[in-house]
């Protein structure tokens, strides 16, 4: 009989190298009972799992003699010392007689004997392997077609909670989440201590099971908005999730889009903001980065340190940083429409300038551009791979041979030179919008070439309509500016005051959506009543 | 995405959708026409015309209310019988296609006289009609949360001109106010009647409004704010142009030209020229929209996207070839438009209306 099983085991592990990728090999152990018989068990366990190094099977005695028994885990997972002296400690040194008041054995070892916070039954052999690779212990008895899964302390490998690479800020918390995520949910509970915050788990890949929380706050986040997202998370049929980028990209409303429709963070307090404003957070165990949905375009533009610090300069730096995604996307294509069509639009001084600089330049401003363009985003690519010592040189390199030596050799012009830098630069104002960026230069660029402003115009009508188009789980990706929602442009282009911003954004938020009381604004104690206090 | 009933705009997207596009043809062409002449009175013209343009638009909206979820061309054949209302569709759908073909051919025209000499018409016919089809495709929804932005970009650019033109008004432009009397205010009405009829349009766009009975507001509010527009542009240029801007060939334009402001904020030209862009757009793309799905009602298909080529192609065809050249075309423009165009977007529904009402077609205020 075990041999039929294992047979049919093969037989699925192989048909699933072909196309149809679904979760059968996880359903067809789930169809393997246990056993009373624990040999029987132990060599299915073994079999299947292909007697593996780290696969540790222990058979022993219950205490007192008679009741054999068996715990199976993995090597390294769990914490060596909890298993061999708690788990296996307690369960050797009982007595041999069954006291009174419990029905068998394994209610006994159940509810008195292991001291685990986490202990569950289970009956198929699927749900055996599931908790053993995920790190817990599994306790065999002999006699009983059950088994305990044990949750075990895993051992504590992984980074710590360290400082965030690409969300750095000067005021506001320090940490960002790791690839550990039971630490990712804590960093997330130890901000917001409330009974509603709910989680929900998603095992996702066939072969890497990896877990995936779904976080939302009930009452918060809209009711559709997170059944569509637990929908399609759960459709994903995948043999392996690596990074949360996996997820993001079998999720967003707009796969064909270069624009995100779906977050990320590696910030704790920042996907905390989102839940407050009724998003919902995906967190997926192995990886830093915790994905926040609805995304919408504004949400690029702002960066938590905008609600730490006071709002004057922050209003200013939001329009800064609106300014350079617009300069990195269309200034150099309006440097090139200007020059090649319509360089009477120029100030005088100006054009002659730039005429005078472009004396003797053996390519035309088209050309020019794309070829600047080009050795820009190279040098970029170069200094991102290289090792931090080297990548000093070639920033060397580009600055000098590139900015100066080929300007005063003739190959390029000087504001050439100048207004791919600026492009370039500015790109890293917003860098969540990096995918977008590159493209749209390069398009725009090129029909600036060929029609000018015309051109230019033209593309960027087709990209205002292909945002309009857009939707973030249902919600139009360009909320509230259009749709116009007067009341929320507080938060677009500048940030208000925060006793100003007394409501959620709309759109998210269906029934609560007021976040702090009325007349929040700060002032001073009435004249003669303030001393009292 | 999703087409037919269950596509719906709020009213203020509808507002914005009416401003755009009875404003952005009206900004290029038409103050020049009317100061031609009337003089520096032109601007008392605005008024009677919005007051039809409002008309126009309440005696539509009135009806549609009484086919709720209908467009005219569904709600024509219940009202006169099936063969007169098909006649009554076709005749709406076709000056969809014409309008549409003024329009295309404006747009093409201006880049192509101003802009970019040099290159051929058909390259602007082309290109307009492709980001327009794409615009189609992707509905009406989308269409005008685009057009939101887009005229809060027109807004913003037309009072930055206007601001920017302070030190050139000169209000003695202004005057004698009446100087040749006011039957040439009313004679300049007439070219400026086609642009504010337009606000027929709501016949086609009252189905999607998400409340049923908000349609004449919408229209009031859509022509009064784009009259509205007109008068600040008008003014603004008549002060600083003077009569001049009878021989300017865009107000707009020479306003923007006009600004220099310590040397360096000077030659905005780009910004009108986007502006342009964008509303000519918009509006390209309105009509194109209600043809394409008035032809589908009048056929009773179930989609309107099969139409968007075809509609798409005899666009392009008219655009080329109805007019010969500029003068021929501003000429039929202002002079022959409005007689043909005029009938139809107001008398057509004033006719169908009193028909209605006296045979009783259609729901009762109230339910």
């Amino acid at each position: 009989m075990l041999r039929k099983i294992w047979k049919k085991t093969k037989s699925t592990i192989s048909s699933k190298q072909g196309r149809n990728l679904n979760s059968s090999n996880q359903s067809h152990l789930e169809e393997i009972k246990i056993s009373p018989d624990i040999d029987w068990n132990l060599k299915c366990i073994d079999q299947i799992l292909g007697s593996s190094e780290d696969i540790i099977t222990r058979p022993f005695d219950l205490g007192g003699g008679g009741q054999r028994a068996a715990i199976v885990y993995i090597d390294g997972l769990g914490d060596d010392y909890y298993i061999a002296d708690i788990i296996m400690g307690m369960l050797m040194d009982t007595g041999p007689k069954l006291p009174k008041g419990y029905q068998n054995t394994m209610d006994y070892v159940a509810r008195r004997l292991l001291p685990a916070g986490e202990i569950k039954a289970v009956f198929s052999m699927g749900k055996v392997f599931k908790g053993v690779l995920s790190g817990t212990t599994a306790l065999l008895l002999d006699g009983f077609a059950s088994a305990l899964i044990i949750g075990t302390p895993p051992k504590a490998i992984g980074r710590r909670v360290e400082q965030p690479e690409s969300e750095n800020v000067v005021r506001g918390p320090r940490e960002s989440f790791t690839e550990n995520l039971k630490t990712n949910m804590l960093l997330i509970r130890r901000i917001l201590k409330n009974p509603y915050l709910r989680i929900k788990t998603h095992n996702i890949g066939v072969y890497t099971g990896t877990k995936v929380l779904v976080v939302y706050i009930e009452g918060l986040a809209d009711k559709n908005l997170v059944g569509e997202v637990n929908r399609r998370i759960k459709s994903i049929d995948i043999d392996g999730v690596l990074e949360s980028g996996y997820i993001e990209q079998l999720i967003e409303d707009a796969p064909n889009s270069i624009f995100p429709t779906v977050g990320n963070t590696e910030r704790p307090d920042r996907a905390a903001a989102g839940l407050l404003e009724g998003k919902v957070a995906i967190i997926t165990d192995g990886s830093p980065v915790v994905l926040v949905a609805p995304w919408l375009f504004w949400n690029i533009l702002q960066t938590p340190e905008d609600y730490y610090s006071r709002p004057y300069t922050t209003s200013i730096l939001r329009m800064i940083r609106l300014g350079a995604v617009l300069i990195t996307m269309f200034l150099p294509a309006a440097y090139v429409a200007l020059v090649s069509y319509q360089p009477e639009m120029l100030p005088t001084v100006l054009a002659i300038t730039i005429a005078a600089s472009r004396e003797g330049i053996p390519f035309p401003t088209l050309v020019e551009i794309l070829l600047m363009g080009l050795v820009f985003e190279s040098l970029r690519e170069a200094g991102v791979r290289l090792p931090r010592a080297v990548g000093q040189a070639v920033s060397i390199v580009g600055a000098l041979v590139i900015g100066d030596i080929a300007v005063s050799a003739g190959f390029f012009s000087a504001p050439g030179v100048v207004i791919t830098a600026l492009a370039g630069i500015s790109s890293f104002a917003v860098p969540a919008l990096i995918d977008a960026y590159i493209p749209i230069r390069l398009t725009t660029v090129v029909l600036s070439g060929f029609l000018g402003f015309y051109g230019l115009g033209l593309f960027m009508f087709v990209l205002l309509v292909h945002l309009c188009s857009l939707r973030s789980l249902g919600v139009p990706y360009l909320t509230p500016v259009s749709p116009m929602e007067l009341s929320a442009w507080k938060d677009v282009f500048i940030r208000a005051p925060l006793w100003m911003m007394d409501r959620r954004p709309p759109g998210l938020s269906k029934g609560n959506k007021r976040r702090m009381a009325r007349d929040m604004k700060p002032g001073p104690p009435p004249p003669g009543g303030g001393e009292k206090d | 995405m999703s087409m037919g009933s269950s596509t719906k705009i709020s009213g203020r997207q509808a507002v914005f959708l009416i401003t755009s596009t009875i404003f952005s043809t009206m900004v290029i062409f038409l103050p020049t026409f009317m100061i031609d002449i009337a003089k520096q009175d032109a601007w008392l013209a605005v008024f009677p015309t919005a007051v039809l343009g409002i008309a126009t638009g309440n005696i539509c909206a009135r009806l549609g209310e009484r086919f709720p979820g209908k467009n005219i061309i569904e709600y024509a054949p219940s009202i006169i019988g099936r063969l007169p209302g098909k006649a009554v569709g076709l005749i709406f759908i076709t000056t969809f296609i014409l309008l549409n073909s003024y329009i295309v051919r404006e747009f093409a025209e201006i880049f192509l006289n101003i802009f970019m000499p040099e290159t051929p018409m058909f390259i602007f016919i082309a290109s307009i009609l492709l980001v327009s089809s794409y615009t189609v495709l992707q509905g009406l929804e989308v269409l005008a949360r685009a057009n939101t932005i887009t005229l809060i970009f027109y807004v913003v650019i037309i009072f930055t001109i206007v601001s920017l033109n302070l030190p050139n008004y000169m209000l003695d432009n202004l005057t004698p106010v009446l100087e040749f009397g006011p039957g040439r205010v009313i004679g300049s009405t007439y070219p400026a009647t086609v642009f504010f009829a337009e606000a027929y349009m709501i016949t086609m766009l009252a189905p999607y409004l998400d409340k049923q009975r908000q349609g004449r507001a919408v229209v009031f509010w859509g022509v009064a704010s784009a009259g509205f527009l007109l008068l600040v542009l008008m003014l603004a240029g008549l002060a600083a142009l003077k009569c001049e801007a009878g021989r300017t060939q865009f107000i707009a334009l020479s306003l923007a030209r006009r600004i220099s402001i310590g040397e360096f904020i000077e030659r905005l030209d780009p910004l009108v020229m986007l502006m342009w862009m964008g509303g000519l757009l918009i509006k390209v793309t309105v009509f194109y929209y209600f043809t394409v799905t008035g032809l589908s009602s009048w056929l009773g298909t179930k989609g309107h996207k099969a139409f968007i080529i075809p509609v798409g192609i005899v666009l392009a065809f008219m655009a080329g070839y109805l007019w010969d050249n500029n003068i021929e075309f501003r000429y039929q423009l202002s002079a022959i438009l409005p007689a043909v165009s005029v009938p139809i977007q107001l008398g057509v529904p004033l006719l169908l209306l009193i028909i209605a009402l006296i045979r009783g077609k259609g729901s009762e205020k109230g339910n």
